[in-house]
């Protein structure tokens, strides 16, 4: 927070639903958001800001309903938590071995998306694959630098990517977790009239090439007829850049919906699901620890403890079965915490100073 | 380090308990009489009225801007027959500037209506047909021209005065809430924007803030954060929930006996039903093709205003104690071409407020829901000139005007008072937004100078101990 005293005020402005909230993000104290009789803050109002029309001299405290909407979707509280989660991360101090070790149990963690680079065999139609190992910005490629010495301008990122040359085409992998019918459909795009164009393959590790297009400066789509997939097969959407890699940058998004046995439909939408190096859920009690000592400024008690390490296990394994209860840009780890955060947020101990 | 949470958790023992014993023995060593100490109540149970109540319900539609009553509902053939003449006596004006003594009769004609044979302009057809459930009160007076200082008058009680709570808060303050899904308090506003003098217009004023309307916005989200971001919909939300009230379980546990604990444990539960109830409640795909027609939601010019009428009539259904419609730019405030002007803000409110009664009657609702219609002022029967009578508009007019209430134990099929040949000032039993507001207070149950709530060391009441009476001719 600011404590820079004094100055002009922090200006508020509607938002896209019309609720008044202060323009832009911004850490003073709320004692110097500006005060416009007609347009009160949403978020202060709602807590019993006293109508600045006269004078107060006394704040009551109301309990309402709405009050409990706006701590539970509202926007500002959720930026909050994101915040706090992520500030956890960071200060998080590792724990001590025989406390974890009465934990229960977190499932590690894990994603249906991997990315890599190699090559598509004609002969076995399959394709060959080996992870890339560099998380650079917002991207996967070979090594620290772009092009990489062996693996060349090989580079995954969420929309799409770059292949290598002839040898090192770019990969992006999807797993199936369970059995089920598996529908694909998508994009692929190149936007250059140089070069000649790329090459997109879909290959199932056990069913072998399921399509393929050529595109060279335009967009085609990338649909696949319903497949049967097994726990474990993969799905490769692999790019190779024909013969040459001269301005074979390219956009491919794909969305993947597998209807399982018991009547589910997953969806997994490779843009929104994409992600860098995974967190390692392990790290999810020393988090959660530090969570509760910003928040409440005290360590969790033991039960405490348990229960948000319950609640965490709980919600790997529901983000599992609902992969789009984590928003885009954060991952099933990350967003464990930031909900165990929120909850921490609008608590009774973290609203009411005794 | 101390932290900033630790600190306060210290003052309650330490300094600041220092600080208060202090304060406390300079009270009594200056022997103050003792404070007025009505404790007021924080919470929104439904409560009995001091009598039998009437209404247990209202919807207000509130016009803004001051609709021209000898426009509409006050014909003056004085005034007809010596338009395009000077008055002869003297005007309240409200644009000084402007002023101009000629007379302007209505270009509007009046008729007798139903079978109370009120009469009403040929601009309010739809109205016209329930003027036998309606009570029009001709003799409105505020004394004051300025919309804001009129428009606080009705809704708080005093002219100009900002900072008092609203007529719906000291209502839902006396008898809470009927519907434990919904707000108690309704606000259903303009997609154009906020009314004039916007928040005020449902302030809580000096009440916590339970007690303020709450909006009911024009377009999704209808109410806000009522849906959650769609990575927390569902299972998800539930789990979350969970966690949180087994927090608020064990802090409760060792703060025995603190009810804001539990009211706020209550809270999120009652939010968590909001998420549905409410989208119910705003679900007009559930109304009959003859009902949403009968609004007027099949016409362009009246599906916006009559969209909110039926979201009002289905609030009040599911137990909303009050709710109240306003417009956002003034559209009844016609300084200039009042004839088009009027015209068009009639087209567009007239089928829908008209419905909205004969809806109400049909499902049996009208005994008990007090529908009111008026605005903060009228409008005066000299001209106000630019140039062509197609031009011509009225200014202000506070000294007398017409608003109309149905239903919730009010006489229909009535007009009551008066004003004066040329529809300037009420002349005969005068009604001022106080007499309204005790009047309304009666309907449902309740004595205006009994409602209380501490302000300032006294017991403040809607009306601020200011001449008041009951319109006791007006009631069944």
């Amino acid at each position: 927070m600011s404590v820079e005293v004094g100055g002009s005020p922090v200006a508020i402005k509607e938002d896209a639903a019309g609720q008044v909230i202060v323009d832009g993000t911004q850490s003073r104290r709320s004692l110097y958001i500006q005060v416009r009789r007609s347009q009160p803050v949403a978020m202060l109002q709602m807590f019993d800001a006293p109508v600045m029309d006269i004078n107060c001299e006394s704040r009551p405290a109301s309990t309402v309903a709405t009050q409990s909407l706006m701590l539970l979707n509202g926007e500002f509280v959720l930026a909050q938590a994101e915040q706090l989660a992520d500030r956890a991360i960071r200060e998080a101090t590792p724990l001590d071995a025989k406390l974890i070790a009465g934990l229960p149990p977190i499932p590690a963690s894990t994603s249906s998306w991997s990315y890599g680079y190699g090559q598509f065999d004609e002969g076995s139609q399959r394709t060959v694959f080996h992870p890339l190992s560099h998380w650079s910005e917002n991207r996967w490629q070979g090594g620290s630098s772009l092009p990489d010495a062996s693996i060349g301008w090989a580079m995954v990122n969420s929309s799409g990517g770059h292949p290598g040359n002839a040898a090192h085409a770019s990969i992006r992998r999807w797993t199936a977790s369970t059995s089920g019918e598996l529908s694909i459909s998508g994009k692929i795009s190149h936007g250059s009239p140089n070069g000649d164009g790329v090459r997109g393959r879909i290959v199932s590790s056990h069913q072998g090439l399921l399509g393929e297009w050529q595109v060279q400066n335009q967009s085609v789509a990338t649909t696949t007829s319903p497949v049967s997939v097994q726990a474990g097969e993969t799905i490769d959407l692999i790019v190779d850049c024909v013969a040459n890699e001269n301005s074979d940058s390219y956009g491919w998004t794909a969305e993947l919906s597998l209807k399982t046995a018991d009547g589910q439909l997953r969806t997994f939408d490779s843009q929104k699901q994409f992600h860098g190096p995974l967190p390692d859920a392990r790290e999810l009690p020393a988090q959660v620890s530090q969570a509760w000592k910003l928040a409440l400024c005290r360590e969790p008690e033991g039960a405490e403890l348990e229960l948000a390490v319950s609640f965490v296990a709980q919600q790997l394994a529901e983000f599992e079965v609902t992969p789009q209860g984590i928003p885009e840009g954060s991952t099933a780890v990350r967003q464990a915490l930031v909900n165990v955060c929120q909850m921490l947020l609008t608590s009774n101990e973290f609203l009411y100073v005794d | 380090m101390i932290s900033r949470r630790d600190f306060l958790n210290q003052q309650a023992m330490g300094v600041g308990g220092v600080a208060l014993a202090w304060l406390l023995q300079q009270e009594q060593a200056q022997a103050k009489p003792a404070a007025v100490k009505a404790t007021p109540h924080n919470d929104l149970n439904a409560r009995q009225p001091h009598f039998a109540p009437r209404a247990t319900a209202m919807i207000s539609l509130f016009q803004h801007g001051g609709p021209s009553h000898v426009d509409l509902t006050d014909p003056k053939p004085e005034l007809t027959r010596l338009s395009g003449t000077d008055y002869s006596g003297d005007i309240h004006f409200s644009f000084v500037n402007e002023a101009s003594k000629k007379l302007l009769g209505s270009p509007f004609a009046f008729q007798k209506h139903g079978e109370c044979g009120t009469e009403l302009s040929e601009l309010l057809p739809h109205t016209a047909r329930i003027v036998d459930d309606m009570c029009l009160i001709r003799s409105m007076h505020t004394g004051a021209n300025g919309h804001e200082v009129s428009i606080r008058y009705f809704h708080g009680g005093i002219p100009g005065v900002l900072g008092r709570p609203t007529l719906g808060s000291w209502l839902v303050y006396g008898l809470g809430s009927e519907s434990q899904n919904l707000p108690a308090y309704m606000v259903l506003s303009d997609p154009g924007g906020l009314p004039v003098d916007g928040a005020t217009n449902w302030s809580n004023g000096y009440m916590p803030a339970m007690f303020q309307g709450t909006v009911l916005r024009p377009r999704e989200p209808r109410i806000l954060n009522l849906q959650p971001p769609a990575h927390l919909a569902g299972d998800i939300q539930r789990q979350n929930l969970d966690l949180l009230q087994t927090l608020n379980a064990r802090f409760s546990e060792t703060h025995p006996g603190e009810s804001e604990l539990e009211a706020r444990i209550a809270s999120y539960e009652l939010a968590a039903r909001m998420q549905t109830s409410a989208t119910e409640a705003l679900d007009l795909s559930q109304e009959t093709e003859a009902t949403q027609k009968l609004y007027g939601l099949d016409q362009k010019e009246t599906r916006e205003y009559g969209t909110r009428c039926l979201i009002a009539r289905r609030l009040v259904e599911r137990g909303v104690r009050f709710v109240q419609l306003f417009h956002n730019s003034q559209p009844w405030d016609n300084h200039s071409s009042l004839k088009s002007g009027l015209t068009s803000i009639c087209k567009k409110t007239d089928q829908p407020a008209a419905a909205l009664v004969a809806d109400l009657k049909q499902r049996g609702l009208l005994d008990t829901t007090l529908v009111h219609w008026g605005g903060e002022i009228g409008r005066l029967p000299v001209t106000q000139d630019h140039g062509s009578p197609e031009k011509a508009g009225r200014d202000h007019n506070g000294q007398g005007f017409s608003i109309w209430l149905a239903g919730g134990g009010v006489r229909g099929g009535m007009t009551f008072g008066a004003t004066d040949e040329f529809g300037h000032r009420a002349v005969e039993n005068v009604v001022t937004p106080n007499d309204f507001q005790a009047t309304v207070m009666r309907l449902f149950g309740l004595d205006y100078e009994q409602l209380t709530y501490p302000h300032n060391s006294r017991l403040d009441t809607i009306t601020h101990a200011r001449p008041a009476h009951v319109v006791e001719d007006i009631l069944i």
